[in-house]
């Protein structure tokens, strides 16, 4: 995986398109998170995977010449993997300098939640409750809007511990 | 004899009465001719002289007349007794019947001898006769008796028949009856065989139809297979077809997710390009939700004909099965016809023999009636000769107790 360089300091473009969140879903729930973190939707191809790397990192694939790590959000959250079959989909992701796959059971789509259709996380979060931002309601089916940021940061650094 | 001697006896009376003397000599003379009894005789002394010696003659010719008549008069009476008792000893022993002894006669005379020798020759003539009599009688008993017991037996003999005859018409009557049963039911055979052969022919014309049905069935069957295999290979370019629509929509709603995106980074400008991305996401949705429906149909389809397949095999299979039945009915059948045209032709034969049979019995009873009216006729001549033989056995025993009546030793 390329060490993106200026990782520290990268921080989330203050996109255009506030109030947008990609939602995918992992298990039985529904996670968003903000939008402009996503740069496109492709269809994840031949995966290569990597000895020694965590549950979470299942390996990486090419794509336009492009080496991306595919992070898989299921095994991040606790859950069983995530399909990595023809057609699965991953989210590009550009989070400052670094650029990464995310995987999850089935990508969603964007969804557009107000700020006040937004509320503050609940006490007992879940296995997201470190991530989590709050909860947006948007449909029948509310959105767990993550830190996703924060959360590959940890990833990463999971990653990287002994 | 006696009476002849009576009337020469008799002869000179009324005579000695005569002109010139010779009346007496006349009336001597006249009852000498008349051969009388009692001839008076002369007195010379009355008579005239001349005449006196004529007289003397004349008396001593008529002493010796009388004399001899006297005495053939004696042997006359000798005989003639003789002759009485000998018929007296004849009829004595007829009346007695026997014939033992010879005649014994108290008299004995030269003239009796051939009598008595004639009478000798009778009575052995009759003892032969007696005799022989004795023996025809004798065999005459036995030989009827022989008739009686062959009549006896003979009439027995035909009163046998004449119930064996009765028994036979009886029989033969019997056995008419029979046979026209027999050729009743023979008939009715006849009738039911040409019913089953009626049936079976139908039955085989059925299981014809039955056969050419199964051939059809199983034609049909070919056909079906063949329908389903294309209606597979036509499903399974459908599947492919969807495979391309399945991927064109994914790789749509790709697009339109990475549309929106786009548009969503552009902020208000881009949310006309949202909205259009978003409507695009769910056309590719909708198409996606389409195909999984007909992806599902095709598996259904797929199940289906795989069952109709399956079906249809079955059906080929049944169809063989029930053409191989069918064969083996037909076979059957034709054994049937077979049959019942034997059958019927075995019950038209039988039908026409018993018939044959019928009138030959008819012919026979016809015949019995004869046999047993001449039967009837011969047991009644029978037991006339019977009783004929019976009435002559009694003649013959009656005869033997006659003729054992004379006695012959």
């Amino acid at each position: 995986m390329p060490e993106p360089r200026e990782a520290q300091s990268a921080a989330p473009d203050p996109a255009p398109g506030e109030g947008w969140l990609f939602c995918v879903r992992a298990g039985a729930g529904r996670y968003g998170f903000d939008a402009a973190l996503v740069s496109e939707v492709v269809r994840l191809g031949p995966l290569t995977r990597l000895p020694g790397a965590p549950a979470a990192l299942p390996g990486v694939f090419t794509h336009r010449g492009e080496v991306l790590a595919v992070l898989d959000l299921c095994r991040v959250l606790g859950l069983p993997a995530a399909p990595m079959g023809l057609g699965a989909r991953a989210a590009v992701l550009r989070i400052g300098a670094w650029r990464l796959a995310l995987l999850a059971d089935a990508v969603l789509g964007l969804v557009q939640v107000p700020a006040a259709a937004q509320e503050p996380a609940p006490a007992q979060g879940g296995p997201a409750a470190r991530w989590l931002r709050g909860v947006g309601r948007a449909g029948a089916e509310p959105v767990a809007i993550l830190d996703l940021p924060a959360l590959v940061q940890d990833a990463r650094q999971r990653s990287f511990a002994p | 004899m006696a009476e002849r001697a009576k009337r020469r006896k008799a002869a000179p009376r009324g005579g000695g009465r005569g002109a010139g003397g010779t009346g007496p000599i006349l009336e001597v003379l006249r009852a000498l001719a008349e051969g009388r009894g009692e001839v008076p005789r002369l007195e010379p002394e009355r008579l005239p002289s001349s005449l006196r010696p004529i007289a003397a003659a004349l008396n001593q010719a008529v002493e010796r007349v009388q004399g001899d008549a006297n005495e053939a008069g004696l042997r006359i009476a000798a005989v003639s007794q003789g002759v009485d008792e000998a018929i007296d000893s004849l009829v004595k022993m007829m009346v007695k019947g026997d014939l033992s002894g010879g005649l014994r006669l108290g008299v004995s005379d030269a003239a009796l001898a051939p009598l008595i020798a004639g009478l000798g020759q009778v009575m052995e003539t009759l003892k032969r006769f007696v005799l022989e009599t004795r023996d025809a009688a004798l065999h005459l008993s036995t030989s009827a008796a022989e008739v009686l017991s062959a009549a006896t037996q003979n009439e027995s003999s035909t009163s046998q028949q004449a119930s064996a005859v009765h028994e036979t018409t009886a029989t033969m009557e019997e056995l008419k009856g029979a046979s026209q049963q027999i050729a009743d039911n023979a008939q009715t055979v006849a009738a039911i065989a040409e019913q089953t052969l009626t049936a079976t022919r139908q039955g085989e014309g059925a299981i014809k139809a039955f056969l050419e049905a199964m051939e059809k069935v199983r034609h049909n069957a070919g056909e079906v297979d063949q329908a389903i295999a294309k209606l597979s290979r036509r499903v399974e370019r459908i599947g492919t077809v969807v495979e391309v629509i399945d991927e064109i929509a994914d790789r749509s709603d790709l697009l339109a997710l990475n549309a929106a995106l786009e548009g969503a980074k552009a902020g208000d400008a881009g949310r006309g390009f949202s909205i259009v991305a978003a409507e695009m996401r769910r056309l590719a949705e909708n198409v996606l939700e389409s195909t999984r429906e007909i992806k599902n149909l095709i598996t259904e389809i797929r199940e289906a004909t795989q069952a109709a397949k399956e079906a249809s095999d079955g059906n080929q299979r049944m169809a063989g099965e029930g053409e191989k039945l069918g064969g083996a009915a037909m076979a059957s059948v034709s054994s049937i016809l077979h049959g019942a045209e034997e059958t019927v032709s075995a019950s038209r034969v039988i039908h026409l023999a018993t018939q044959q049979q019928r009138s030959a019995t008819e012919q026979v009873v016809m015949s019995m009636g004869e046999v047993e009216s001449v039967t009837r006729q011969a047991q009644a001549g029978s037991r006339q000769a019977t009783g004929a033989a019976a009435e002559l056995s009694r003649l013959a025993a009656r005869l033997a107790e006659l003729v054992k009546r004379f006695r012959v030793e």
